[in-house]
């Protein structure tokens, strides 16, 4: 291959890179708006529910907002403001933000069971179950992203 | 993984998640779990063989395993002479005086009750059955068993732990823990307060109870207070409906319902009924469910102002009750 080929080979993985990279800092943007949604509507479920729960009150009702704001917005947020610099931070790959966002769902899910099965004054040992289910799908987001490259990370070969 | 994969794989997740999140709820609140029927425990008791549930292992014995078969629509007790008003009951065997009084702007009804022997307490159950989810109103298994006076029990079909023993039949024996306190009573008639991590159900049978109930806390011990100011049941941190049952002396009990969450009643903490327990003279005393649940009838009409819903007046519907009658 000569060497104006190889340039032209090199801008072109290049250019995919930049548009899988934008695409990706696009849906992290994404998922920073939807957990920080998410953040308020927890809250605004518990304001509701606290009215007609006659002063019964769970914390894991009370602080259900904490997951998508701690585990959420929190982390996407930092991940938004960072993409802002190029090659600053690995962004995530699709394997890594579908398990680690329904690992959120499932954590949130739980607590919001919990909350309402300790304000009625009952357990269900299901709910532990989508707790532990959460925490796994958590690990494998997690582990995914310290594994796993995304598209945008592909090497490419110098143009120099 | 391509987008489009990975938009499905979402969606699919999510929807899995609220599906499972569903059931969940249902099979806490709604569909009917280990069930048992009053009617084949009773015919074990009479042919004298022992079986397990599916949530524990349960044996039978016991002077009162009562059934509706052996009651009637009419109530009462053995007696045809009984001399009844709306606020008293009496014939040879039993004697009920109910009083309503005010208490911490907290109305109040107290129903004093002597009997002849412990038979003629006993417990009923939703659907004539043991098991999770099954319900119906105070008043309509008050009806089913033909009691004279009747207030819910501990609605232990909505937790899945939690000793408990009716009319002589262990139906679960997993403990909820230490920080369970059960009433016990026992087949002369007497009742103590008992902490699950301390005793098997099984060692309170072959003591001789029972009755085991599982909601809590224990108010009144050898006539003492057993709560304080700050004590509640779970999280609750207010005034509230509640029922509690007590014990003066073997044979002389006390069942008190108080009204809560409305602006003529605002309702009793567990310090406060504690005291209007000790103050009816009771050396034993248990706090059973209460809010929605708090409800006292006396030949077949409701006696107080039960809240569901809100502050809705109407009865909710509860696993089972503690009744005087036959």
């Amino acid at each position: 291959m000569d060497t104006s080929l190889k340039d032209i080979y090199a801008q072109k993985k290049n250019m995919i890179n930049s548009k899988e990279r934008s695409k990706i800092e696009h849906t992290i943007r994404q998922d920073f708006i939807i957990t920080l949604a998410g953040t308020g509507i927890c809250l605004l479920f518990f304001l509701i529910y606290d009215q007609f729960s006659h002063n019964v009150r769970s914390m894991y009702m009370t602080y259900l907002f904490l997951w998508p704001l701690i585990l959420g917005a929190f982390p996407y947020g930092i991940l938004t403001f960072l993409t802002r610099r190029p090659n600053s931070i690995r962004l995530p790959c699709n394997e890594s933000r579908l398990f680690y966002n329904l690992g959120l769902e499932s954590l949130t899910m739980s607590s919001l069971l919990r909350g309402i099965f300790e304000i009625a004054g009952t357990a269900s040992i299901f709910q532990t179950y989508l707790m532990y289910g959460g925490i796994v799908l958590l690990i494998i987001g997690i582990m995914f992203y310290a594994f796993l490259p995304s598209k945008s990370e592909i090497p490419t070969k110098s143009t120099t | 993984m391509k987008w489009k994969t990975h938009i499905a794989a979402a969606i699919v997740g999510t929807a899995l998640i609220t599906a499972y999140s569903g059931y969940t709820l249902l099979e806490t609140f709604v569909l009917p779990s280990n069930v048992v029927s009053m009617k084949s425990v009773s015919a074990e008791s009479t042919s004298g063989t022992s079986s397990s549930t599916s949530s524990s292992s349960s044996s039978s014995t016991s002077k009162k395993s009562t059934t509706s078969s052996t009651t009637t629509s009419s109530g009462s007790s053995s007696s045809s002479d009984a001399v009844v008003t709306d606020k008293s009951y009496e014939d040879d065997n039993i004697k009920i005086t109910i009083k309503e009084k005010t208490v911490d702007d907290t109305q109040v009804y107290i129903a004093d009750i002597y009997v002849k022997d412990s038979s003629y307490l006993n417990s009923g159950l939703a659907d004539n059955s043991f098991g999770e989810n099954l319900k119906e109103k105070t008043s309509e298994i008050t009806s089913n068993v033909g009691a004279i006076l009747a207030i819910n029990g501990d609605f232990y079909g909505f937790r899945d732990t939690g000793y408990v023993m009716r009319n002589g039949y262990l139906y679960r024996s997993t403990s909820a823990g230490s920080d369970q306190d059960d009433l016990v009573v026992y087949e002369n008639g007497t009742m103590e307060i008992i902490n699950e991590g301390d005793v098997t159900a099984s060692e309170l049978k072959e003591k001789g109870a029972t009755d085991i109930y599982s909601f809590g806390p224990g108010l009144v011990s050898n006539g003492k207070i057993l709560v304080s100011e700050n004590t509640e049941v779970s999280q609750s941190m207010s005034s509230n409906p509640r029922t509690a049952i007590g014990m003066v002396e073997s044979g002389h009990y006390a069942m008190i319902v108080s009204d809560g969450r409305t602006s003529e009643s605002q309702g009793l903490s567990l310090y406060e009924l504690a005291g209007v327990m000790k103050d009816s003279g009771c050396t034993v005393a248990y706090n059973l469910d209460g809010g929605g649940s708090s409800t006292m009838v006396f030949n077949g009409t409701v006696v107080n102002k039960p809240t569901t819903n809100g502050n809705n007046i109407s009865e909710r519907s509860v696993s089972d009750i503690i009744y005087i009658g036959k």
